[in-house]
């Protein structure tokens, strides 16, 4: 991976678009953000907020969106696994 | 457009304190103009969250919690929280008491059936998705996992084990479908994993990920072997189907037989 930010294209999800941001540093996943999350009805919010941290999480410790799935850890949005993959994509070329 | 084929529908919800799921590809030809899929997944959820009702430690008026207050009796309960209670004492008497669901040793035991229970709901859950149609699903709650029919590859589900200590990481790869897999360590949510007869948990291991037909087993499998501690306890022998992946706490990772076909090389 090299050194950077990168961003990971706009997935459709069922509670509206997903797109991620990760920083890469010393070719390592050093963080994943969500810059577009869904939000726009309350209950998206209230989804939104509990996911994003522990799919953020899980990012960071699988670090390889070529995973469909990941046992031993809390689950992952899928929607953000494609975005994150990828920003994945990007910094690697 | 997307091709039938790969077309698929997600969707992760807050239960049981953690986050659920769900994957499934709407039969090929059944694109899902009418939101039947989306019915489903509603009605999965559902069900998901009576369980969570009915069964959790941390409500007072779940029937759990009644029967353990005594102000239920277990012939009064719901034919679900018979089956799983009748379940956990069978897998008690076969892992040698190392399953458990009155697994507490610091006074009374409360009961606790919860080794069993999320396992047990989404094989449901799953069940529930064939009897609605969709061969072609994965279901993730909290890091244990039922899956039918791939989706977006060929040859199965990638699943990642994670590895216990390094958090970037997993440990290993399996290529898997139409399996359940569950995994018990104390590296995620605290240490809630006790020893038989209430002893504090002295395992040697750091984590265990069992593989098989049924998740309520693997589930509880996975449990029993870890605070079993020696990574390979004879009673296992009773459950043929399935096959574990221990790690240990030194890092080495150790499998039965029946995984060497589904290892994948990490990519």
């Amino acid at each position: 991976l090299h050194d950077g930010t990168f961003t990971g294209a706009e997935i459709q999800t069922r509670w509206g678009p997903v797109k991620v941001q990760i920083v890469v540093r010393g070719s390592k996943l050093t963080d994943v953000q969500e810059v577009e999350a869904p939000g726009s009805h309350e209950r998206s919010v209230e989804i939104n907020d509990q996911a994003a941290p522990i799919l953020r999480d899980e990012a960071l410790r699988a670090q390889n969106a070529s995973l469909d799935l990941v046992s031993g850890a809390t689950i992952t949005w899928d929607g953000y696994r494609q975005s994150l993959q990828a920003a994945l994509d990007s910094a690697r070329r | 457009m997307t091709s039938p084929a790969t077309h698929q529908i997600r969707r992760v919800e807050q239960v049981m304190g953690t986050a659920f799921g769900i994957t499934v590809a709407p039969p090929v030809g059944a694109v899902d103009n009418d939101g039947t899929v989306e019915d489903d997944l509603d009605e999965t959820f559902a069900w998901l969250r009576w369980v969570d009702r009915t069964f959790s430690t941390y409500r007072d008026d779940s029937e759990i919690s009644r029967i353990d207050q005594g102000s239920l009796a277990i012939d009064g309960a719901s034919p679900e929280v018979r089956e799983v209670l009748v379940r956990c004492a069978e897998l008690a008497d076969l892992t040698d008491g190392w399953f458990t669901a009155r697994p507490r040793g610091d006074g009374p035991a409360p009961l606790d059936p919860s080794g069993l229970v999320k396992g047990w709901s989404i094989d449901r859950a799953g069940m529930m998705l064939r009897m609605a149609g969709h061969t072609s699903f994965a279901i993730n709650g909290g890091g244990d996992i039922v899956c039918g029919a791939p989706i977006s590859r060929p040859d199965g589900w990638r699943v990642g084990i994670r590895h216990p200590t390094e958090r970037d990481a997993v440990a290993a790869v399996l290529v898997v479908d139409g399996v359940a897999i569950a995994t018990s360590g104390t590296y995620e949510r605290g240490a809630h994993l006790w020893g038989r007869n209430g002893t504090g948990c002295r395992t040697d291991l750091a984590s265990v990920t069992v593989v098989g037909p049924d998740l309520g087993t693997a589930d509880a499998l996975a449990t029993a072997v870890f605070v079993e501690g020696s990574g390979a306890p004879t009673w296992f022998d009773r459950f043929p189907d399935y096959d574990r992946l221990v790690i240990t706490g030194s890092g080495r990772v150790r499998w039965t037989s029946g995984l060497d076909d589904l290892l994948a090389a990490r990519s």
